[in-house]
């Protein structure tokens, strides 16, 4: 599924939060939001999720506004993965997944929900977690689980605010590897949000950087992380070996 | 990738795990249907099994072989309605407990948390000092002044909600205001009040079940069956919840409506269950902590789960109250504390993984 972000405002408390961004992802494709701290990445992830409202500007989905769906409809379409989820109940790891499955749930889960949980979580290689508590869980383990979550909502398009904040290097390649094969394999649209400049090119089809609230540059990775850019958006200056497919970023000082 | 048969191994095992919580409400259930056997039984006349069978029979089917007056009269008149309304208010304090906890996210919310016990108990001092109330003459002005102000602390507090959002913290804060401020003004009226008076209104704070009468059972139970339903209905939305706001709106779920419902009426059935019983503690506080340390945090087994523990609580708790210093009959609401804080203690050791 194709979706446009048209002329989005966001304000709050009087401040301007969002301030005129335009974006597309294509079927399959994964676009990453990168930016400071308070550059607007959050809330431009959640105005897209519906779960706050923007006052101007529209989402579409294939062409239709996302106004206009019903909650339900809505997380039909898109998957949302925030940040910290402060899960504070005892759950199981299939239970927690299962919640995925909310917005199709009647008060029963069916032998359909069932088995896209079991299926989801023998993809992400979390079969033996299934009857575990979620909160015994490492931080690798447990963003899975929430990915898991998100894939059984069997929505076509994914958002993921920081996925591998916290996450050490491995795990930080395990779920960024399944992000891009959900996005091969199944053609989700995905939408993440990171601060890492490096591993999100290689993982990426295109790139946008916020700055205060708006979008700096938008482009494949080689023309978005380019020493300029990071100096204006960061603060930083940067030496980028350009020799391979990836841009990445060698040196960085104040 | 995939492997179909330990996909079904997966689905297998999840089953089995539901079951066992299922054999687990249903032990309850039969849990409480012998501690009401045993409760009608027990006082200071003991009328055997045999007896209180027959006396039940002889009413149901107006039946008339091996007829005792007596033994009806004790058991019909007083018991019975007594532990009824014990079940009752048990499970109603425990469902909206199990409520509170949910939508608030916070171990320490019990159904009181909107200042509604202390709501009513201001409600029912005014009735008791200044004979002054909105409905009723003495004993019904105690139970109509109760639930009012219940109701009206809960509205304030949802009010408010409604104007700066319904986020917990504004909620809990909000409910603790009104606490402070309905203790401040009963204080007040206990201040005011006659040695009788005063004596009277504690009396009723403390809370107990000796005036069950067989259409307050009614009441009750119309209240708690009719909003059992809407916990059940919505308990994936309250699953949602515990996840986090944002998890559970990109769900699908919409938080503020769940949240201002779900509070509205668990203050209903907490406002229809103190009015008549007094502020009893404790129930709604630790009923959904045990059952979620027994069978975790799904809400479509919480639900249940919670209101049989705490309706097994609150009657052994009347039964223990009616029987350990017999004649003397001591308020429920003492005793709650007395049974439920060792059960509850001895289950925090217990219980090996983190159960919040």
């Amino acid at each position: 599924m194709k979706l446009e972000v048209k002329g989005l405002n966001f304000k709050y408390n009087g401040r301007c939060i969002l301030e005129n961004i335009n974006l597309e992802v294509g079927e399959g494709e994964v676009l990453t939001i990168l930016g400071p701290n308070g550059s607007g990445k959050t809330t431009l992830l959640r105005c897209i999720a519906g779960i706050i409202n923007p006052e101007e500007g529209q989402i579409f989905i294939n062409g239709n506004k996302i106004k206009k769906l019903k909650k339900e409809e809505l997380a039909r379409k898109i998957s949302y993965v925030p940040q910290n989820e402060d899960g504070s109940f005892p759950a199981t790891v299939f239970d927690t997944v299962l919640m995925g499955r909310k917005p199709y749930l009647t008060w029963n889960p069916s032998n359909k929900d069932l088995e896209v949980v079991s299926a989801t979580l023998g993809f992400l290689g979390l079969k033996e977690f299934a009857l575990r508590d979620f909160n015994e869980l490492s931080g690798g383990e447990k963003q899975k689980v929430l990915i898991a979550r998100a894939i059984v909502q069997q929505a076509q398009i994914m958002l993921l605010d920081e996925p591998t904040s916290n996450l050490d290097l491995r795990h930080q390649l395990e779920v960024l590897e399944i992000i891009r094969r959900l996005a091969d394999e199944r053609g989700i649209s995905v939408i993440m949000a990171t601060h890492d400049l490096n591993l999100a090119p290689r993982y990426s089809d295109e790139l946008v950087m916020l700055k205060n609230g708006k979008v700096f540059c938008l482009g494949k990775p080689k023309q978005v992380i380019t020493p300029e850019n990071i100096k204006a958006v960061y603060q930083v200056e940067a030496t980028i070996d350009n020799h391979s497919q990836i841009p990445h970023i060698v040196s960085i000082s104040l | 990738m995939k492997d179909p048969e330990k996909e079904i191994k997966i689905q297998k095992s999840y089953f089995k795990f539901i079951r066992g919580k299922l054999i687990f409400v249903f032990s309850l259930l039969i849990l409480l249907v012998v501690a009401g056997i045993v409760a009608v039984n027990v006082g200071s006349v003991s009328l055997g099994v045999n007896k209180i069978l027959s006396s039940i029979c002889n009413r149901i089917f107006f039946t008339h072989f091996v007829k005792d007056e007596l033994a009806s009269t004790i058991v019909w008149e007083l018991r019975l309605p007594r532990v009824f309304m014990a079940i009752l208010v048990g499970a109603g304090l425990a469902m909206a407990g199990t409520a509170l906890q949910g939508i608030l996210k916070n171990p320490l919310a019990s159904p009181y948390t909107l200042g509604v016990a202390s709501a009513a108990g201001f409600g029912a001092s005014l009735a008791i000092v200044a004979g002054v109330g909105l409905l009723g003459t003495q004993n019904l002005l105690i139970i109509t002044n109760a639930f009012i102000f219940a109701l009206f602390s809960s509205s304030v507090v949802l009010g408010l909600a409604r104007i700066k959002g319904a986020t917990p913290e504004s909620l809990i804060l909000a409910g603790i205001a009104m606490m402070f401020l309905f203790s401040a003004m009963t204080s007040l009226l206990q201040y005011m009040g006659t040695e009788e008076e005063v004596t009277a209104v504690v009396f009723w704070l403390l809370g107990n079940l000796s005036r069950a009468t067989w259409p307050r059972v009614g009441i009750v139970c119309a209240v708690v069956f009719g909003t059992f339903p809407f916990f059940m209905r919505y308990a994936w939305d309250f699953n949602a919840l515990t996840a986090g706001d944002e998890t559970a709106e990109s769900l699908g779920v919409s938080t503020v409506k769940v949240r201002l419902v779900g509070l509205a009426l668990a203050s209903l059935v907490t406002a229809s269950a103190i009015c008549f019983v007094g502020t009893i503690g404790f129930i709604g506080l630790v009923s959904p902590h045990i059952s979620r340390m027994i069978i975790g945090g799904d809400h479509r087994f919480l639900f249940p789960t919670s209101c049989l523990v705490g309706a097994i609580l609150l009657l052994v708790a009347d039964t223990v109250a009616r029987t350990i210093l017999s004649p003397v009959i001591l308020p429920v609401g003492i005793l709650t504390s007395f049974l439920g804080v060792p059960l509850f203690i001895y289950l925090i050791i217990k219980s090996r993984r983190e159960y919040w």
